[in-house]
């Protein structure tokens, strides 16, 4: 098993690296681990090679200052494209070092997981034909490759994030054709007003960076039909002046963020915890504030007495909650009606391929075991990422459906060879049971 | 001539910051072939989670194509293709 770091902080976003660095420095050994072949995460995503400032927007400061002090902190080891597998019941983590197809076994003190945030995607009748990918992938590909993306793009959904990312093609050469919006946040300016003043400038920005590309923003619109032609999609979009179509390459969908803390399943005999948006997902502000915080809290169980008080992180987190409490309110509507109205063809579950019919199939108010085993569904390779909470919403049983037991954790929580896993077990021996306790 | 990879045996050209995934869209190409349960595959969350964009590289290991770097003359194959899994 390999030297043991104290404390394993599993993904290198700005929560992780927060952590991270909060912890060097109160003296304790990291590891660090990230599965991109770059550390950042979605906000801070670094180039494979180069940089373009354009890309990060309001975090490109405090990130290149945070990555800096860490790469000078030397108790932090960090590993790049390396997975995590799983935690076993003796708190032994697999550690999946996939593009060489090597495993490996840690057994920390701590676990400190902040594996960010997961696009909620909604559903729509097409959403699972290859060109239709969720905003923040057209967001992350730009920042790694520090290209345009090809073709032309719509971004529809809704949320901020449409606005960055669109204004963020746009600065690289490449406007989206249009940009659909399911609320109407213009119409709750009063109640945006009182977002704190750097979100106010930050969605000005693209605003105007949009506005000067001309790009048309339909508000209160949604995408009823994704449909593949021989070259590209057709898009049906309902407006508030009727039915429109395009005819477009690749269609981005983002409808707000969930927690990404699917597939873990705890141990008891290591201290673990959530930091960031895999927590709680409150956006990139939160994120290194609660990174902060996680530290300090497992610093003063590894060491004693060296947590420090840390009333700015504290802060920080509270104001951001209440302004991503506010901009839930400017983003509010009703997407029970587009729910309602989906045909039966349409593939709830991407990765199984199994359609609402599927699901409705199953019977009135069915259980998790008859959704699960019967069902496939949450059942596939995303672990139910994208499928189990509209599963819940639309098996008419939502209340008696527990997200837990519907998305049941199993490990590994990753495709593994069985090859890598027996050389794993060989490195093991016998002496690595005795160092579990 | 630029650089170039394969996957499933046609070329593609890619820039030194490219990911497979975002090689192959540059080039137009959409669809990563089937999962084994008949779903279709291609990049669709970018970042590692949905596992919708696997592939195989030439250990045949399986691997996200969102977060596997260009390599000048590596193979790929699609999860159901030439050098992909069987089931």
């Amino acid at each position: 098993m390999s030297e043991a770091a104290q404390v394993l902080v599993v993904g290198a976003g700005l929560a992780g690296m927060s952590a991270a660095s909060a912890l060097a420095d109160s003296g304790i050994s990291v590891r660090l681990i990230e599965q991109a072949p770059v550390i950042g995460g979605a906000v801070l995503r670094q180039a494979l090679q180069g940089t373009d400032p354009r890309l990060h927007g309001p975090h490109q400061d405090y990130g290149s200052r945070l990555i800096t002090r860490m790469q000078q902190q030397r108790n932090i080891q960090v590993s790049r494209s390396c997975q995590f597998g799983g935690v076993d019941s003796d708190g032994r983590v697999l550690l999946v070092h996939s593009s060489q197809g090597s495993h490996e076994m840690l057994q920390p003190r701590a676990l400190i997981v902040a594996v960010g945030a997961t696009e909620r995607i909604r559903p729509r009748p097409g959403w699972h034909l290859p060109g239709v990918m969720t905003a923040g992938s057209i967001q992350v590909g730009m920042k790694t490759s520090l290209t345009a993306p090809p073709g032309r793009i719509v971004l529809a959904g809704t949320g901020p994030l449409l606005l960055a990312v669109g204004a963020q093609m746009t600065r690289m050469g490449a406007p989206p054709l249009a940009i659909v919006e399911a609320a109407n946040p213009l119409g709750r300016w009063h109640q945006a007003l009182r977002l704190p003043f750097v979100y106010g400038l930050e969605a000005a920005d693209y605003w105007l960076t949009l506005k000067r590309a001309k790009v048309p923003i339909w508000m209160q619109s949604e995408v009823t039909d994704i449909a593949q032609q021989e070259a590209g999609l057709r898009i049906h979009v309902n407006t508030p002046k009727g039915i429109r179509i395009w005819d477009i390459d690749s269609l981005g969908l983002h409808d707000g963020i969930f927690p990404n803390d699917y597939g873990f399943s705890r141990s008891d005999h290591l201290i673990w915890r959530n930091a960031g948006d895999c927590h709680e997902a409150l956006g990139a502000r939160a994120a290194a504030a609660h990174g902060e915080l996680v530290a300090n809290e497992i610093g003063a169980l590894l060491k004693p007495g060296s947590a420090t008080v840390r009333p700015a992180a504290l802060k920080r987190l509270e104001r951001e909650r209440s302004a991503q409490a506010l901009l839930k309110l400017v983003y509010q509507h009703d997407e029970k009606p587009m729910l309602d109205q989906l045909p039966l063809h349409t593939v709830i579950c991407r990765c199984e391929n199994r359609t609402l019919g599927d699901l409705k199939a199953l019977g009135e108010q069915p259980t998790v075991r008859e959704i699960r085993l019967l069902g496939r569904f949450a059942m596939g390779a995303c672990q139910g990422r994208f499928c189990g909470h509209w599963v819940q919403c639309l098996s008419g049983n939502e209340k008696k459906l527990s997200k837990s037991v519907l998305m049941a954790a199993h490990w590994p929580s990753r495709p593994l060879s069985i090859q890598g896993l027996v050389t794993t077990a060989d490195h093991l021996g016998s002496n690595s049971l005795e160092s579990v306790t | 001539m630029g650089k170039s990879f394969s996957l499933e045996g046609q070329s593609i050209l890619f820039e030194t910051s490219d990911t497979v995934a975002t090689a192959a869209l540059r080039a137009g190409i959409q669809s990563f072939g089937h999962s084994q349960s008949g779903g279709q595959l291609g990049v669709f969350c970018g970042i590692g989670q949905c596992q919708a964009c696997l592939i195989v590289n030439h250990q045949g290991q399986v691997v996200e194509a969102c977060l596997t770097p260009c390599v000048e003359g590596a193979a790929f194959s699609h999860l159901m293709g030439s050098g992909g899994i069987h089931v």
